[in-house]
């Protein structure tokens, strides 16, 4: 009893001495503006050894060292509550910005609230916020600097288009989860891209990652719809994308007689290409991640003051040829390349910047843009 | 002496690290908002350890804790329609039901417990991500308990009444006899199956209530709600220095003290601003460290 009692007073005892020691700013604290402050960022990023988040993670550090700025980093973190208890210790760290990718809606709002109860600033990207509630609520917070979500409808849109092209004019539809904020997206955009482009959809069925059910819905597609031209699909990842191309191919169907048009870049989608089964395939996300970043950065040194976050949106890179897909995988993810030159990220990072300026960059995300920049 | 060295390290370890970081952060680390954020960051690993405490000292090990805060999480979320005070009560039902679950397997089954734990992790964790694959679980006015006095007075009360239980009553004195030696202890009359239910219904409870906690940080209950928890516990509490053989040596101290360290560390490694790659190496030799000091090795002589 006497040790819990010495443990409990000693508690106490630090909790009033903390209490009692003044100030929480961080030590250089305060928007001064300008670079020569070397402000500190926080990066909450689930992980830095596949290729989105290697990538991202590089090019953050390359673009940290360039504009002066520290980052602070904590990776693995896979829940609300841990992203919560990294950004709470990213304030204390002295932090002045924070940056992550919301594991689900309500991370907005609970990092966001802390965020602003510390008076620091926060960027959020690659999600979109499904409830609206909170979307107000965070588009209310003063703190918020951006949020950037995919375009998945406009992009499955643009997908069907290139399958339109090809002359394709009967599909059966993988459709995804109604549930899912992201899914309805493509769902809607594929059919509306068919009616736009005068495609009729023969049939659907619905799964986002069981490469089974692809496989027997496939088989059912090509049995009960012989005239089918082509087949579009929501998801790639997880096995589907190679599932519809195998079942394609053991069809007994000459290659290329069915146009292939799927979300997400997946193993031997090269030779898919080669072959003429695969149209459009689409990928890349990790420009949204720079630009979320670079624009917290902005914020953070003073150079731009707004009344509200910058609602932003990216387009993933469709690639439509075997050629552009190797160029997509020598370069795109690849920590080892910088997309971005020092020119374009201190572009990024100047007064000029508003939300305008960062979806000219966004929309500019496209495989042209990455031939471009490695000279191609 | 050495057995006095031994006992001694948890608590040396947990004021070395607040020394070390009280110096060497700037004074980051003894600011009011960060103590606050460590409190809150610990609670709910320390409210799920103070009823481990119970089941570990009669010389079990529950694996169930992430699984079952899951599993708990969703039923009550589902019976509760997303009531906040409705969950919370139906939390610590559920909690207990998969404490009685545990018993259950272990008691009438002859399954070690931790077996019965880990089956009940993985179907918690799996029902889980079924069931929010299908809906948002979200319930936004849990985020009027994400403060730091409702964080603090639930863990003083849980811990309080959890030490008082675990010291002055027989339920705790119970569990320290069955884990020394669970044949004399039956011999001498006591129920040993009765009061071991009785440790898993309480760890239970105390799980019940961890899940209100993480359900105020998160505000939804996803596939990945008390992901890793039951490795928080038993790391935390190893580094608190439990007798991982139970019996008379086990102290409920060793939940505040480990978890504390736990968490402070990973604060103070923050507060460096540690490169990440080494944050885990670094947290695995402290680990190390403080575990094969403070052990207590009497139950391997035979071994030896």
């Amino acid at each position: 009893m006497k040790k819990v009692l010495a443990i409990v007073l000693a508690v106490m005892m630090m909790l009033a001495f903390a209490a009692c020691s003044g100030s929480d700013k961080p030590a250089d604290g305060g928007q001064e503006g300008g670079s020569n402050v070397r402000h500190k960022i926080g990066m909450i990023w689930y992980g830095n050894t596949d290729p989105m988040g290697g990538t991202f993670y590089a090019w953050a550090n390359h673009a940290a060292e360039l504009l002066n700025v520290e980052l602070v980093w904590h990776l693995g973190d896979y829940t609300t509550e841990a992203e919560l208890a990294a950004c709470e210790q990213m304030i204390s760290a002295g932090c002045e910005g924070i940056y992550f990718i919301p594991m689900d809606t309500a991370a907005n709002l609970q990092l966001g609230n802390a965020c602003k109860d510390a008076g620091v600033y926060w960027a959020v990207s690659n999600r979109d916020i499904l409830d609206e509630d909170i979307k107000a609520a965070c588009y209310a917070n003063p703190y918020m600097v951006t949020h950037i979500w995919d375009a998945s409808y406009d992009l499955a849109k643009n997908m069907v288009k290139v399958l339109a092209d090809q002359g394709v004019k009967k599909v059966c539809m993988i459709s995804g989860d109604p549930k899912d904020a992201m899914m309805v997206d493509r769902n809607k955009g594929f059919t509306d891209g068919c009616k736009e482009y005068g495609i009729e959809i023969l049939g659907t069925f619905q799964t986002e990652t069981d490469a089974k059910v692809i496989t027997d819905g496939v088989n059912n597609f090509l049995t009960l719809y012989p005239d089918v031209q082509g087949i579009l699909a929501v998801s790639g990842t997880a096995g589907c994308g190679e599932a519809i191309i195998s079942t394609l191919e053991g069809s007994g169907r000459e290659a290329g007689s069915i146009k292939v048009a799927t979300f997400d870049t997946f193993d031997g989608n090269k030779e898919a290409f080669e072959k003429g089964w695969l149209a459009a395939n689409c990928g890349g996300y990790t420009s949204e991640c720079l630009v979320a970043f670079l624009a917290l950065v902005n914020r953070v040194q003073g150079n731009i003051t707004t009344d509200g976050p910058f609602k932003l949106h990216l387009s993933p890179i469709i690639i439509s040829s075997a050629e552009e897909m190797d160029i997509f995988s020598q370069y795109v993810d690849n920590p080892e390349i910088q997309l971005y030159s020092d020119e374009d990220i201190k572009g990024m990072v100047s007064a000029n910047c508003d939300e305008a300026y960062y979806q000219g960059v966004l929309d500019n995300w496209t495989i042209d843009f990455v031939k471009k920049a490695v000279g191609k | 002496m050495r057995d006095k060295i031994r006992k001694i390290i948890p608590v040396a370890g947990l004021l070395i690290l607040i020394v070390l970081f009280s110096l060497t952060t700037g004074g980051k680390f003894f600011t009011w908002r960060n103590l606050q954020n460590i409190v809150m960051q610990a609670s709910i690993a320390l409210v799920a350890a103070v009823g481990t405490v119970f089941v570990m000292a009669h010389n079990n090990l529950d694996f169930s804790l992430g699984g079952a805060c899951a599993l708990s999480s969703v039923l009550a979320y589902l019976c509760s329609g997303g009531n906040l005070w409705l969950f919370i009560i139906l939390a610590i039902v559920f909690g207990v039901c998969c404490g009685l679950f545990s018993a259950v397997v272990h008691i009438y089954g002859r399954v070690p417990a931790f077996m019965g734990g880990l089956c009940l992790m993985f179907a918690g964790r799996g029902i889980a991500q079924t069931a929010s694959a299908s809906r948002n679980m979200m319930v936004t006015k849990a985020v009027a308990l994400n403060n730091f006095w409702v964080f603090l007075a639930v863990v003083a009360v849980v811990f309080g009444v959890g030490y008082f239980i675990f010291n002055f009553t027989k339920v705790g004195k119970f569990q320290k006899l069955i884990g020394t030696n669970p044949k004399a202890t039956e011999l001498s009359g006591v129920s040993v199956d009765k009061y071991k239910a009785i440790a898993f219904v309480i760890s239970g409870v105390t799980l019940g209530i961890a899940s209100t906690l993480a359900l105020s940080r998160s505000l939804a209950v996803t596939g990945n709600t008390g992901l890793n928890l039951e490795t928080d516990v038993l790391l935390a509490l190893s580094l608190g220095g439990i007798a991982m053989a139970g019996g008379s040596a086990t102290r409920i101290r060793s939940a505040i003290i480990g978890v504390l360290t736990y968490y402070i560390l990973n604060n103070g490694m923050l507060l460096w601003g540690m490169n990440p790659d080494y944050v885990d190496i670094v947290k695995a030799v402290f680990f190390l460290a403080t575990v094969s000091i403070s052990i207590d090795r009497s139950e391997y002589d035979l071994i030896a």
